[in-house]
């Protein structure tokens, strides 16, 4: 754990050290992200519900998404080059360490935009209407646990590569959908897609239940989410140990930067 | 000259074509979102009717933006990586223009993506709505209409990545453009359901010559209308030529101080 904090307080100074970068890509990532949730401002002035859901309810959903991927971007940037680092044996150098070869290559990065969408998150969140009782709560603790699943899933689908070879652009792609669908309400989808929705593409841990949680206060829901969020970030280490496992060095000698 | 970008367009296409699992993952994505947003039309239309526009002709709305999305080449994160390994140095020193080369390299991909794509959005959009748009023929107007969109959008994502000559990264710049594109283009509503502001804006800029205009032809847009996207496109394609070439000059002027 202090060897993650150590990494992270270490890529968070190299990423404020170009504090022009930082700002500029957080800055724009927030504009990114406000610019697209004006397509619900602008369809929800004209249909005030839509199954259900109001504007804030979407606000939230937003919300807890946005801010869940951006803690992952930033706490565990290097989750993105992953599958690269398992194809091309980069993982060599964390081998030799006494250190969680998971945690090396996942903190290895952070991401300034992940900033932007943890902004964008907590004004969202803000502006939903429902930060009021038990939400200022469930309302952290639904982007921490949206945080941990996106890391989970994307742990997940870049460890293939210890099975499947090149398998980068197919993980980036499957995390495009798991960001797709988790923006969308779940009452648009039926009970197959649902299904999906909770196994393969995780979207309905990352955002459709602690949504949930913070519309209305469930006990059942609150263990279901942590049981979720647990549940992933375990089957993550352990298929990436196993994964480990089967790794082929690249052969190469060489010194992490 | 002509047959030489003649043959880096073929060769782009050729070796887009052979990326097949590129080409099924964003055929997989494209079809996605098509399914998310007719659940979505669905969803909406059944609580409140839009006057005089129907779940199926948005749904080949939405079909036909997304295709011009989706088939523009990434030309910003080309251009970015040349400008950055430092590699446009040896490109310049060429008897072809550095711009020219690259718009034709785009041209091949460009193609490669709306044919593949386009195949795609008719099956996909078809098995929706289980049916055609109203009046199939019109949709041949896709065609000069894709090909313009595309091109346009070739040249502004050109003309962003030559903003690494300045900036770090290019990408935030294009995640602007792109979700500016989406909104003030109509990419996933048509503007007439905007409010009028909004609405009066989106059709000042050319991003609703880009997206609106073609997706237009699945809500009836006539031939006059279709005429006035088609010069709307090349009007705006002139000016992003123009801006192009001036960001290109001051960007070389500026590679030539730095590296002496």
């Amino acid at each position: 754990m202090r060897f993650a904090i150590a990494l992270l307080a270490t890529n968070l100074k190299a990423a404020f050290a170009l504090r022009g970068t930082f700002f500029l890509q957080a800055g724009l990532m927030l504009i990114n992200n406000l610019l697209f949730f004006v397509f619900w401002w602008v369809l929800f002035e004209r249909f005030e519900e839509i199954r259900g859901w109001r504007i804030g309810d979407i606000a939230v959903l937003y919300g807890i998404s946005a801010a869940g991927y951006g803690l992952a971007a930033v706490l565990a940037g290097g989750v993105q080059d992953l599958a690269r680092h398992i194809e091309d044996g980069d993982l060599d150098p964390m081998l030799n360490l006494p250190r969680s070869v998971l945690v090396q290559a996942v903190a290895a990065r952070t991401r300034s935009d992940g900033w932007g969408d943890v902004v964008t998150g907590m004004i969202l969140l803000a502006m939903s209407g429902h930060l009021h009782g038990l939400a200022w709560l469930t309302a952290p603790l639904g982007v921490v646990v949206a945080g941990v699943v996106f890391a989970a899933s994307g742990v997940l689908l870049h460890s293939s590569a210890f099975w499947l070879g090149r398998v980068e652009g197919l993980a980036r792609q499957a995390s495009e959908f798991l960001i797709t669908f988790s923006v969308y309400p779940p009452s648009l989808f039926g009970w197959q897609v649902k299904l999906l929705l909770f196994t393969v593409l995780p979207a309905g841990f990352i955002s459709y239940l602690p949504t949930e949680l913070v519309r209305s206060f469930d006990p059942g829901m609150l263990v279901m989410v942590l049981a979720g969020a647990a549940g992933y970030a375990i089957l993550a280490w352990w298929v990436f140990e196993r994964g480990l496992r089967r790794y082929a060095s690249g052969s190469r000698f060489g010194v992490r930067d | 000259m002509n047959g030489k970008l003649l043959f880096v367009a073929s060769l782009s296409a050729r070796q887009r074509l052979a990326e097949r699992g590129v080409l099924i993952g964003r055929a997989v994505f494209y079809g996605l979102i098509l399914f998310v947003f007719s659940r979505l039309w669905d969803a909406v239309l059944e609580g409140e009717p839009i006057p005089g526009v129907e779940a199926h002709q948005l749904v080949w709305y939405l079909a036909i933006t997304e295709w011009i999305v989706l088939s523009g080449p990434p030309l910003h994160s080309e251009v970015e990586d040349e400008v950055r390994r430092g590699d446009l140095v040896y490109r310049l020193a060429r008897p072809v223009s550095y711009p020219v080369v690259k718009l034709a390299e785009g041209l091949g991909d460009l193609l490669v993506r709306l044919c593949s794509l386009g195949v795609v959005g008719v099956v996909v959009a078809l098995v929706i709505t289980g049916r055609l748009p109203a009046e199939p023929a019109r949709m041949l107007w896709l065609v000069p209409l894709g090909v313009g969109a595309g091109v346009l959008a070739m040249v502004m994502h050109f003309t962003i990545g030559l903003t690494s000559f300045w900036l770090h990264d290019c990408r935030p710049i294009y995640w602007v453009w792109q979700k500016a594109a989406f909104l003030l283009g109509g990419l996933l509503l048509p503007l007439p359901l905007y409010p009028p502001w909004l609405r009066a804006i989106a059709e000042a800029s050319p991003l609703s010559a880009l997206l609106y205009g073609p997706g237009s032809l699945a809500l009836g847009l006539d031939t006059a209308g279709i005429w006035m996207v088609l010069v709307r496109q090349l009007a705006w394609l002139a000016v992003a030529v123009v801006g192009l070439a001036w960001l290109f000059r001051r960007g070389v002027a500026r590679l030539e101080i730095g590296g002496g």
